[in-house]
């Protein structure tokens, strides 16, 4: 009995601390064994999928049309899998996982042929692939209201599945785009309207014999119509309840009547659009056709699987889907998804730090001219949330910004990634502004009011802190930070260029991690042209190249390569994701200095890697035909002298290497080495070689000041 | 003396620490070239279509070619270079070369009396000699960027050749009492990529231009005596033979 006790207490203690915390919610990542479909090199599947094809009886172009299709899908597919999105093993694919299970209990066969997966992408949308693979974008399911609503969705992808819609969209797009069979003479505009057309009708079908699957099931059939309206209004900020300013509001730092919105716009939904050259027919006429199908249903439940596990799905979708939004650069909508969820989760640090986060993207956004909201989508309840942000000058933004964020640390006052955003904040504003921002705001509620300001009621917005002298030490700190760096950025124009100083020291580095490393050969020449099985063959070789140009440099290494990982290698998947994620966004930022928003994140892989210095590198390779052959091969003959010279460019072909090379200080966010470099020369595994060896060289003699 | 070995000692200590990441941190070289250049601008008794061209129709001494034993066919010279190269920048190249020359020469010599103007024969010799020289080689160009020793290249030479001519290529015997020492300057373009792990291949396009004396250029040939025509042969050879030459070679990086 003791036993007993001890085994549940360790099961249920193992389950608390796997258990998402949402008030310290941590991102959705890959869990437990990375599946077949991760793990196994593309070439074998696309040997496997070829030989399945049944192609007995069909023309000699299609039998063509299909490989290909498998050869291009199968690779794109892959890349997507491993880049870093995609879920597995988690909660929310675990469940997703469990509701196709009960949707397809009355169909056997499909069971152990169809897989399905997360994916962390904000878009209202599912999608299936020509070998089974379902993807569910968190964007969809953080909107559904119940399992039914998903149980028929995955009905319809069911379909896709079954009736090799993808395959079969493919083959019938070359036959339109090359105007073979029924397709000769058509014009373009003729064309497009054809292919829309077949995209529709394999939607309806979708539909309809979706629906057929889903009456199988035990799913409550009246609510599946409501899914068109959540699709219909899937471009719509996905945000609940009346704004309400007063949440940033404190003491005498009241926001003027102005920055309110007395009436809000009425949201535009046509679900009667033109769809003519749409690849789906519009959600009047889906809803119409599948509702009518659905008289012939009987009763269900909305939950089959478990209320609770849909909805904590959906909550963490939610919750993600705040994280996306910042990494996409939405702020907007990660600020308004932020304070929706917040009414739930009051004290959920992590939703607090998100509407600060979000504030802080905009603000930097606002100083640098560029924060756009768009007026169609931002209408309804929503609108008060835009109208906020929108009416507010960047001076306003940024004091509420920078209000928020260190009301944020000053809960948890060890946050790196919020003291970075602090710092970069209050720099950028005073960067922007010619005024002297010390003499702008009050420093005790005791203190004389200031007169003639822009905006008198930001004043005030610095006097409810906890520790208020120590806000301004800092404050000012970072002020004189800037006006160095104006006074810096003046002489820098003047002279244009910087130089090395000599009091510059080479940065001490003695690990890197290189990030999922990516390399594309193409042979323009051929009617193949992206050469995948060459191209997969270099990078499942790569790892030990990474490491003997490292090792020639004193410098481990560790690579982080999806294309050579086994099904225990789980880290490898999760440690790809948040650095792509990161990757992305710093890409994304043309804001220098501004911090990523995931940056707590990265540090925390920068220790469990025990290094701070993560390198993305990739090449390209090219192979086309030369140019004017003729012509050289004419001098070759009558100029004797030049022959041979004219006998090689006639008798080789044009071939040109791209090579890029980053290297990253994740934790103070420095890029230490840009290496970009085109080569009109053919590639192989020496130059491979030649150039990483570059890049970790010029690593290992960055410099930095002191 | 002193102020080179201040030079040459200062030009170490520069590049000590320069930034030169070379092939995985090696940054020597060593290529075995054969700079080969269609027998067109100097003569050599397999090239028939050459010496046809220059000799067809012409009445001067030796222009009895047809009687000569020449094998039909397209003919080239060589030069057998050995090139050691230091990468001293990330871009920049200092080497040396040692060369065999050995191309073909026509030489005049009388077969009647001295005062006789037209009892001459022709034959066909062989320039022999060597050249040493020393190179700037910068990795750069304006459609590629380039990680030396791989990469596009341009280079500047400057060669000392010594030359004779022989009887055959197997003779030792001089034809002159004194060797023809002459500079050389090229220009030469071309790329290096890496065919096995620290081999390279080399190829390119070399132009040169031999500082001999012009003069048989400028003067009336048939008032050259043998000498002076076998002389005036030599050099014209030699010029020909540096005027371009299509650069082939391969090199290895042992360090």
């Amino acid at each position: 009995m003791k036993h007993l006790y001890l085994a549940t207490a360790l099961v249920v203690s193992c389950v608390l601390a796997k258990a998402q915390d949402f008030d310290h919610y941590q991102t959705l990542l890959p869990q437990g064994p990375v599946p077949k479909d991760f793990t196994e090199r593309s070439s074998a599947k696309v040997a496997v999928d070829i030989s399945s094809l049944d192609q007995k009886k069909e023309k000699g172009r299609v039998r063509k049309a299909k490989k290909k299709f498998v050869l291009e899908s199968t690779y794109s597919i892959d890349g997507f899998l491993t880049g870093g999105s995609v879920l597995f093993n988690d909660e929310v694919s675990t469940y997703l996982a469990s509701v196709l299970g009960e949707v397809l209990k009355p169909y056997p066969e499909l069971q152990n042929k169809i897989r399905i997966y997360a994916v962390k992408s904000p878009v209202v949308n599912a999608y299936t692939t020509n070998n089974g693979i379902i993807f569910v974008n968190l964007g969809l399911l953080a909107r559904l209201e119940n399992e039914a609503q998903l149980a028929f969705i995955l009905s319809h992808e069911i379909i896709h599945f079954q009736n090799k819609h993808v395959i079969n969209a493919y083959v019938n797009n070359v036959e339109i785009r090359r105007g073979r069979g029924d397709y000769r003479n058509l014009s373009l505009q003729d064309k497009s309207m054809v292919r829309s057309k077949f995209s529709q009708e394999l939607e309806s079908e979708a539909d309809l014999a979706g629906v057929e699957i889903f009456l199988k099931s035990a799913y409550k059939k009246d609510s599946i119509h409501q899914v068109f309206d959540i699709l219909k209004t899937a471009e719509f900020p996905l945000t609940w309840g009346r704004f309400d300013n007063q949440v940033f509001e404190g003491g005498q730092y009241i926001f003027p009547d102005t920055l309110e919105l007395a009436t809000v716009r009425k949201p535009k939904v046509d679900d009667n659009a033109d769809d003519s050259g749409a690849t789906h027919p519009n959600i009047r006429k889906r809803k119409r056709a599948v509702v009518r199908k659905l008289d012939k249903g009987g009763t269900g439940e909305e939950y089959k699987v478990s209320k609770t596990q849909f909805l904590k799905a959906r909550k963490l979708a939610q919750f993600d889907l705040c994280r996306t939004y910042l990494l996409d650069h939405n702020f907007m909508e990660a600020f308004a998804l932020g304070l929706s969820l917040q009414r739930e989760n009051p004290e959920s640090a992590y939703l607090r730090e998100i509407v600060a986060k979000g504030l802080y993207g905009m603000a930097r956004l606002r100083i640098a001219g560029k924060l756009t909201i768009s007026e169609d989508t931002w209408t309804g309840e929503p609108e008060r949330f835009a109208a906020f942000i929108s009416r507010q000058s960047s001076y306003e933004l940024s004091v509420l910004a920078i209000r928020e964020l260190y009301r944020c640390l000053e809960l948890s006052p060890d946050n790196e990634e919020l003291s970075l955003m602090v710092d970069d904040l209050t720099r950028s504003f005073a960067f922007h502004e010619d005024i002297d921002l010390s003499e702008e705001f009050k420093r005790s509620a005791s203190e004389k009011d200031i007169s003639e300001l822009d905006y008198p009621y930001t004043q005030y917005a610095f006097i409810g802190f906890r520790d208020v002298p120590a806000f301004f030490t800092r404050f000012e700190k970072n002020l004189s930070v800037a006006a160095k760096l104006k006074k810096e950025s003046k002489i820098r124009k003047r002279r244009k260029k910087q130089r090395h100083s000599r009091k510059d020291k080479l940065i001490d580095v003695s690990k890197v991690v290189v990030v999922n490393p990516f390399y594309k050969k193409y042979d323009l020449h051929k009617r193949q042209k992206a050469r995948h099985q060459e191209s997969e063959e270099v990078l499942v070789n790569i790892n030990d190249k990474i490491s003997e140009a490292g090792g020639r440099l004193d410098l481990s290494t560790e690579v982080l390569n999806t294309h050579a990982m086994s099904s225990s290698q789980v880290n490898i998947m999760r440690s790809n994701s948040v650095l792509n994620d990161w990757i992305d966004e710093k890409m994304r930022s043309d804001y220098e200095g501004m911090i990523s928003p995931i940056h707590n994140e990265a540090v925390a892989l920068s220790a469990a890697h025990k290094t701070e210095y993560f390198a993305w590198v990739g090449g390209m390779t090219f192979k086309s035909r030369k140019h004017a052959k003729f012509f050289y091969a004419l001098v070759g003959a009558t100029v004797i002298p030049v022959a041979p010279l004219s006998l090689i460019y006639v008798g080789s072909r044009e071939k040109r290497t791209l090579y890029y090379g980053l290297v990253f200080n994740i934790r103070n966010e420095r890029l230490e080495v840009a290496d970009f470099r085109t080569m009109p020369l053919k590639d192989n595994g020496h130059m491979m070689r030649s150039n990483l060896y570059y890049t970790l060289f010029k690593l290992k003699k960055s410099t930095y000041e002191p | 003396m002193r102020s080179s070995l201040v030079i040459l000692l200062t030009l170490l200590a520069g590049t000590a620490a320069a930034q030169v990441p070379g092939y995985m941190g090696k940054r020597f070289t060593i290529f075995l070239d054969g700079n080969v250049a269609p027998a067109m601008f100097v003569q050599n008794e397999n090239n028939a279509l050459a010496v046809r061209s220059l000799f067809a129709g012409s009445d001067l001494p030796g222009s009895n070619i047809e009687d000569r034993p020449y094998k039909k066919g397209f003919a080239f010279n060589y030069r057998p270079q050995a090139t050691l190269e230091y990468l001293v920048r990330r871009r920049l190249a200092l080497g040396v070369s040692y060369s065999r020359l050995q191309m073909g020469t026509v030489r005049a010599y009388q077969t009647g009396g001295e005062t006789s103007d037209t009892d001459y024969k022709t034959d066909f010799d062989v320039v022999k000699g060597m050249a040493t020289g020393f190179h700037i080689k910068l990795y750069a160009d304006s459609r590629s960027e380039a990680i030396a020793p791989l990469g596009f290249y341009h280079m500047l030479s400057v060669y000392l050749t010594q030359t004779n001519t022989y009887d055959d290529k197997h003779s030792k015997v001089k034809q002159f009492r004194d060797d023809f020492k002459y500079p050389v300057v090229s220009y030469g373009w071309g790329k290096q990529t890496m065919f096995a792990r620290n081999f390279l291949v080399k190829t390119g396009v070399e132009l040169g231009y031999a500082f001999v004396p012009g003069n048989y250029m400028k003067e009336d040939r048939y008032e050259w005596t043998v000498q002076e025509y076998s002389g005036y042969n030599v050099h014209g050879s030699l010029l020909g033979y540096y005027l371009i030459n299509v650069s082939i070679a391969v090199g290895y990086i042992p360090f």
